[in-house]
């Protein structure tokens, strides 16, 4: 689980260790420094996503 | 078991040196300087000091999963413009890197700017000239300078370490282009850093730390060890760095002048740890409120206006060296808080046997 500003570098790391198919949930940058309503509305976005992630097929 | 890598790729280039340079930027082999081309002649120079084989994987350097082998580190040498004499001190860093402890994989990819300080110590440094004295952490010297190089470039080659895709440093810094210096060990009123650390004083060694480039101590004024520390522990503990944040093993690079001064009042390496621990804390209440809640909520802190924070967890973790030439300034480096450990290896034959000279090697 990442942000979208490191997808690349992700992407990278997970080719580079023979896991290129590994799914990714990414949700948007940052992830650092914001407000608590803001965390609240990431964790809410990352739910759908690590769904999404994990029941790719 | 050591395990053989692939042979260096080799390709004919007739053009000027302008053009060889050319051709390196525009497929981003170099850090942004023009590189030694490292011609075959040139590499088998290098070669010749080491008993390794010009395959053996030295290290494997991430993102990349590059294998680092004898060869493409000469190569990268020969490229950062190091003495073919400069290769085992290369070898031994990368080696060094490799160490889990160290933790590269962070070490490369992170937004901090953290980069591999190398810190020689032994007879060594003095045989190849790696500056301990005067500007030791800034130019002029052409070991510190291209030793430094030569691993940032690998790192960058090898590795994968691109600014913008494996390297995601926010801003940099100047040390992430050549960090390396000898300790001054003439200077040293204690022990040396390797010989603290169980190496014979005869063994050379190098030591790698994730570090902060240099953040200077200026104390022009005390002439009491316990007035240097004071100071010393008023610039170490700062908010801001990882340290004050996660802990970690930051470094405190004294000059001698400093050094000399504490070590005459009385104090030994392992006490000036202990007063840098007790000292170098910084005040919870003088956070940011986000901040102060971050200490008090996930790292424990007692919410109290007496709090006073600690940048490492135990007076151990705190790595003390003595370098540069006259003058009052002593220099600490924070590092990458506990993401990163120092490491440490002999300068050494392939199968372990330290050398006591460089020229041990040659043949």
């Amino acid at each position: 689980m990442g942000t979208r500003e490191f997808e690349q570098l992700a992407r990278l790391e997970s080719r580079n260790r023979g896991l290129a198919e590994l799914p990714l949930a990414l949700i948007p940058h940052p992830l650092g420094g914001i407000r608590e309503e803001e965390v609240l509305k990431k964790a809410d976005l990352a739910v759908d996503v690590v769904v999404a992630a994990v029941t790719k097929s | 078991m050591t395990v053989s890598g692939p042979a260096a790729k080799t390709f004919r280039l007739d053009g000027t040196y302008a053009a060889i340079n050319r051709l390196y930027q525009e497929r981003g082999w170099t850090d942004g300087l023009p590189i030694v081309p490292p011609t075959e002649d040139d590499v088998r120079e290098f070669l010749r000091f080491t008993d390794r084989d010009r395959r053996d994987v030295v290290a494997v350097l991430p993102p990349r999963q590059g294998e680092a082998t004898v060869e493409r580190i000469a190569v990268n040498a020969v490229m950062a413009g190091c003495k073919p004499e400069y290769l085992p001190v290369v070898i031994t860093a990368i080696e060094a890197l490799a160490d889990p402890a160290f933790n590269l994989d962070s070490v490369q990819a992170t937004t901090h700017p953290v980069a591999p300080l190398m810190i020689v110590n032994g007879s060594i440094a003095r045989e190849l000239g790696i500056q301990a004295g005067y500007n030791a952490f800034g130019q002029g010297f052409r070991a510190n300078m291209t030793i430094g190089r030569a691993v940032r470039l690998l790192l960058m080659n090898v590795g994968g370490g691109l600014p913008g895709t494996g390297d995601r440093a926010t801003q940099g810094s100047p040390a992430k282009i050549a960090y390396c210096v000898a300790e001054n060990e003439a200077e040293n009123p204690w022990e040396p850093l390797h010989v603290e650390h169980g190496f014979p004083a005869d063994v050379s060694t190098v030591t790698v730390m994730g570090c902060e480039g240099p953040h200077n101590i200026q104390d022009h004024y005390s002439y009491t060890g316990l007035g240097i520390l004071k100071i010393i522990a008023g610039a170490m503990g700062q908010a801001g760095s990882n340290n004050l944040l996660a802990f970690g093993y930051p470094l405190l690079s004294l000059g001698p002048e400093h050094a000399a001064t504490i070590a005459r009042d009385g104090y030994t390496k392992g006490q000036v740890k202990e007063f840098i621990f007790e000292q170098a804390r910084f005040p919870l209440s003088r956070l940011g409120e986000e901040y102060r809640r971050l200490h008090v909520e996930r790292r424990r802190a007692v919410d109290s206006p007496d709090t006073l924070l600690p940048i490492v967890r135990s007076p151990d973790d705190i790595s003390v060296i003595v370098v540069g030439g006259a003058g009052k300034h002593s220099c600490w480096q924070p590092t990458f808080g506990d993401q990163t450990a120092p490491a440490r290896r002999p300068i050494a034959r392939k199968d372990g046997t330290p050398i006591r000279s460089i020229t041990e090697l040659r043949h």
